[in-house]
């Protein structure tokens, strides 16, 4: 869309909110009409199921919730009528949201940063954290822009050892094991542990 | 367990492990040396409750007459459900073992849980076996007994009320409905999940009496704050001489027992389970497993059951509850 | 008045006798301080990351060492809001106000000076206030229920919307957004499952530790990380140079007052040191002869803010042991603290565990007194570690924190949820959302509603019965016009 369009939209339709708020605005209410959805299931259930409340009670697991959500629903309104009446100063937001191509490229960093963060999150039950960590670490280094050997191995290996021994021998404290094949390996190193010290 | 405990814990299992198996010397030989490394047990409650405390003396009776050390590990929520769910994705190697209590029979009977703890899992022993009171606080002056505190029930048409847990369909609740049934009374229940708070309410006089079992309020009983008025046995255990049980006041109930017990997944082998079941039932007989029973009231009526009395307990209790909840039409 | 000297007696006694206590409360001390000077990582990061270790300790040693990082951690954070202008926690930020513009006049070593000896001065005498006053509280609070605690939460709420977020309407939208989090899991009305999507994790809910894991620890790192690709901070020189006793002397009704409103604005559950150490700065520049100063470098400013916060950390501990409302972030981690221990916070504690207690007073009390001493040599230490590049921080802090998340509960899935509510924290944070008040939401969330099912109950479902309980009806009465005070405001305000 060209700029002068943009600036059309933005003048007669979306008065002097920025695309932020409407977003935004957007983005509570179907959160809140999502979570009222919900409570439809909460209550058929509660009705209908095993775990009847006894009680002859005002109160339904769904009540909670539901003054809850449409409070959000309201204040979001709120938030956008104030806005609309006391105008808000977008000219920042549209500057950034106008380079909103170059802002990927600009933090490329970061978002490698949260992708690598979330994957070992996702990968942590499967692989466990004997495994995957040290890679993760060497990752996010890698990542920061760290080129050196001896903060690599250090941090990613010589850390780990040093965190495993201390928590997991020292303190009693169990680590994910990861399933199948990476339990089997993290089963024996945890029984190495105790073999040699 | 403060950390020199541990420290000096691990390091007393370590002496012991490395000056060969005099300790365990009675120990059922497995092949691989099991265990290499200390066992897991998970704990489907959190650290601070009944399951928590139990299953820390235990624990420490455990590694303190086998040399194998324990790690607990707390997983709360869904009254047990969690740790039960969590429990089950572990491999049945034998390094993994479960602390639970008679939820897990209650939820199996009313279907809400699929697992069947008398036969999905091998109970290694059934360390505490209790009852269930109900307590008014010493001073109360509106009524002294059960007698006088159904009169004032009756009178408040209703709005009385007793602090109780949560959970719809479980042990309390059942036990509670039943006694109100067949005493033609009606009470609030208030839910408390933790039970500082629904301590703090009957001593606060926000409530009017408290459904619990001896053991968790035992600091209550011996200050004097709190008095049992009715015991939820059809007999009257040996300190609770003077409390009236259902029996003694016309209730025809079958007493629903809370119970925790050591568990360990099917398909464990052989050897290793022979082992656990010899170090989880020889724990029972230490001093300092008895002295926490003991301190916990859970001595008044027998709480040990080996695998098979285990098994018949679960089965027994899953009996009963199955035909509570057909009767109150929450199964079919 | 021989039982106050007997317990502090003792209870020092407890602390100093034994050499693991000395150790803990001197790594607490010193924990706290370097965790709330670095920036990117804060009090509450130590505080985080310890917790899940917390079972491991005694629970002397355990309540102690959160106590002693509470102390030295709020004024820690006053260090890097003067020198770097980023305050090491939300209660440093009006700190900030004062104290960047003194650094930038060359002024730095005087404002850390001020901020030591006001956090010591203002600690120290709430920690002899909370000594004082906890147990009478305790003795009224005994008399309450349910039906008060939700009201109590209710004003909190009230208030603490209103601050941290750049506009009233996020701050709600933040602490209502927590309130969901906290829905999730087991709900306390027939003890049911809600809203766990079919993943059995959820049965229990979010981890609260996890949560502020992600939302502090986490989101830092990845604020941090952006912050520094954009260019870096540099240390300037600090040398200390405490104010003079007659610059002091001048701005005692400013240490006096801001003590006053520090006290009386941390026993408000949800609300705590920072709103304490904003109201310390407003009423500061409110009485002032030259308010046309503050802003600009006024030594005042300093020291109304840093007075005001540290005199909060006593009294947030009086919600917490009397009735088991935390009041911040710090404080309900001490509840899983005490929980972690067996002991449930509330009316019963002082009967079950008042040398608990009072190991947790004495501790922040000698703790306070400590930062006095130790300020110039945390001066120091800090700026030889603003040395160590972040990105060689970054990892160690994520490792923590990973076993921390973990450890709560032993889940996998936990990790994962600490990763995505960093993520989610981060985007809030660049949307001028409150992450002090989501973090209230959830905990405040949590007690509300169960608080609410049992005050109906009690009060047999009567609407007209819960509110006319005197204490209800005044702090609904006072809650109600929070809400309409500010709501005019911010409607009449031009955003």
């Amino acid at each position: 869309m060209s700029p002068a369009a943009l600036n059309f939209i933005q003048r007669s339709f979306m008065k002097n909110i920025s695309l932020k708020t409407w977003i935004e605005t957007g983005l509570w209410i179907s959160f809140a009409l999502f979570g009222l959805y919900l409570c439809f299931d909460l209550i058929a259930n509660s009705q209908t199921g095993f775990l009847t409340s006894e009680d002859d009670s005002a109160f339904t697991p769904a009540t909670w919730p539901r003054m809850i959500f449409s409070m959000i629903i309201v204040v979001a309104l709120v938030n956008l009528a104030v806005a609309w009446f006391n105008g808000e100063n977008p000219s920042e937001e549209r500057a950034s949201a106008a380079s909103e191509g170059g802002f990927i490229r600009q933090n490329a960093k970061l978002f490698g940063f949260v992708s690598v963060s979330l994957l070992y999150g996702i990968l942590l039950a499967w692989m466990g954290f004997y495994i995957l960590t040290p890679f993760f670490i060497l990752a996010i280094l890698l990542l920061s822009g760290e080129r050196r050997w001896f903060p690599l191995v250090a941090l990613a290996f010589g850390l780990h050892v040093f965190l495993i021994v201390l928590f997991y021998r020292v303190l009693g404290m169990t680590l994910p094991t990861g399933t199948g094949t990476f339990y089997e390996i993290s089963a024996s190193l945890q029984n190495f542990m105790y073999s040699i010290f | 367990m403060s950390l020199t405990k541990t420290l000096a814990g691990l390091l007393t299992g370590a002496v012991l492990f490395a000056s060969g198996s005099a300790i365990a010397a009675d120990a059922p030989a497995t092949t691989d040396g099991f265990p290499a490394r200390p066992l897991t047990m998970i704990v489907p409650y959190g650290p601070g409750g009944g399951s928590g405390q139990v299953a820390a003396a235990m624990a420490e009776a455990v590694t303190a007459h086998s040399g194998a050390a324990i790690n607990r590990d707390h997983k709360p929520g869904g009254s047990g459900m969690v740790g039960l769910a969590a429990y089950m994705a572990f491999p049945a190697d034998g390094y993994t073992v479960l602390e639970h209590i008679d939820d897990a029979a209650s939820a199996f009977a009313s279907g809400s849980s699929k697992i069947n703890p008398a036969d999905d899992l091998i109970p290694l022993v059934t360390s505490q076996i209790t009852f269930s009171q109900i307590y008014i606080r010493s001073n109360e002056d509106r009524f002294t007994d059960w007698a006088g505190f159904v009169e004032y029930v009756k009178s408040k048409g209703g709005d009385a009320t007793i602090a109780n847990v949560s959970r719809a369909g479980s042990m309390e609740r059942m036990m509670l409905k039943q006694v109100m049934d067949q005493s033609g009374i009606e009470m609030q229940q208030i839910s408390f999940d933790k039970g500082g708070p629904r301590y703090a309410a009957l001593k606060g006089g926000q409530v009017d009496a408290l459904f619990e079992q001896p053991g968790d309020v035992r600091g209550f009983l011996d200050s004097g704050d709190f008095k049992p008025i009715l015991t939820l046995l059809n007999e009257r255990p040996g300190v609770f001489a003077d409390t009236p049980s259902m029996a003694d006041v016309g209730l025809d109930i079958k007493p629903l027992y809370r119970f925790r017990g050591f568990y360990v997944k099917k398909g464990v082998p052989a050897d290793r389970l022979a082992w656990l079941q010899w170090a989880f039932q020889t724990a029972y007989d230490q001093d300092s497993y008895q002295a926490y029973n003991e301190k916990k009231f859970m001595t008044l009526i027998d709480s040990f059951r080996d695998t098979a009395g285990s098994v018949q307990l679960i089965n027994d209790t899953v009996g009963i509850y199955k035909a509570l909840y057909t009767e109150l039409g929450m199964i079919k | 008045m021989q039982d106050f000297f007997l317990n502090f007696g003792q209870a020092t006694y407890t602390i100093f006798s034994d050499p693991l206590s000395i150790s803990v409360f001197i790594a607490g001390l010193l924990g706290g301080m370097i965790f709330g000077a670095v920036p990117g990582v804060s009090m509450l990061t130590l505080a985080a990351i310890a917790l899940p270790f917390s079972s491991n300790f005694s629970s002397e040693n355990a309540l102690m060492f959160f106590a002693v990082i509470y102390c030295s951690g709020v004024f820690g954070g006053a260090i890097t809001a003067i020198l770097f202008n980023i305050p090491g926690a939300p209660e440093n930020a009006p700190t900030a106000f004062d104290g960047y513009p003194m650094t930038l006049k060359g002024m730095a070593g005087k404002a850390v000076g001020a901020a030591v000896l006001c956090s010591a001065v203002g600690g120290t005498a709430s920690a002899i206030l909370m000594m004082i006053a906890t147990k009478p509280i305790s003795d009224w609070a005994e008399t309450t229920s349910s039906p008060e605690v939700f009201a109590l939460v209710f004003f909190g709420v009230a208030v603490a919307s209103s601050v941290g977020a750049k506009s009233l309407w996020k701050g709600w939208l933040s602490v209502l957004f927590g309130v969901c989090i906290a829905m999730i899991g087991t709900e306390p009305v027939s003890g049911s499952q809600r809203f766990d999507f079919g993943i059995w994790q959820l049965w229990s809910g979010f981890d609260f530790v996890v949560l502020i894991l992600g939302f502090f620890a986490i989101s830092e790192i990845f604020f941090q990380l952006e912050r520094r690709a954009k260019g870096d901070l540099d240390a300037p020189a600090v040398n200390l140079d405490f104010p003079t006793l007659a610059e002091f002397w001048k701005l005692k009704y400013a240490v006096a007052r801001s003590i006053v409103i520090g006290f009386f604005a941390g026993i408000l559950p949800g609300i705590g040191a920072t709103l304490a150490a904003f109201m310390g700065y407003n009423e500061a520049v409110r009485w002032s002869k030259t308010p046309e100063n503050f802003g600009k470098g006024e030594l005042e400013g300093v020291v109304s803010s840093e007075t005001a916060n540290n005199a909060a950390t006593g009294a947030a501990m009086i919600p917490l042991l009397t009735i088991g409302i935390p009041g911040g972030a710090l404080t309900a981690m001490m509840y899983s603290v005490f929980q972690t221990h067996n002991i449930e916070p509330g009316p019963l504690v002082f009967i079950n565990s008042n040398d608990l207690v009072w190991i947790v007073f004495v501790a922040m009390f000698f703790a306070n007194i400590a930062i006095f001493f130790l300020g110039w040599l945390q001066t120091k230490t800090v700026v030889h570690l603003l040395r160590v590049p972040f990105h060689l921080l970054a990892p160690i802090i994520l490792l923590m924190a990973i076993i921390g998340a973990y450890a709560r509960r032993n889940s996998p899935l936990d990790v994962f949820v600490m990763f995505a509510a960093g993520l989610v924290g981060y985007l809030m944070r660049r949307s001028d959302y409150s992450i002090p008040a989501i973090v209230l939401g959830v905990i405040l969330g949590g007690i509300g509603e169960k608080t609410l099912v049992q005050g109906t109950q009690m009060t047999g479902h009567s609407f007209i019965e819960f509110v006319t309980r005197p204490v209800c009806f005044i702090l609904f009465a006072a809650g109600a016009i929070t809400i309409l005070v500010s709501v005019y405001k911010a409607v009449r305000k031009p955003a």
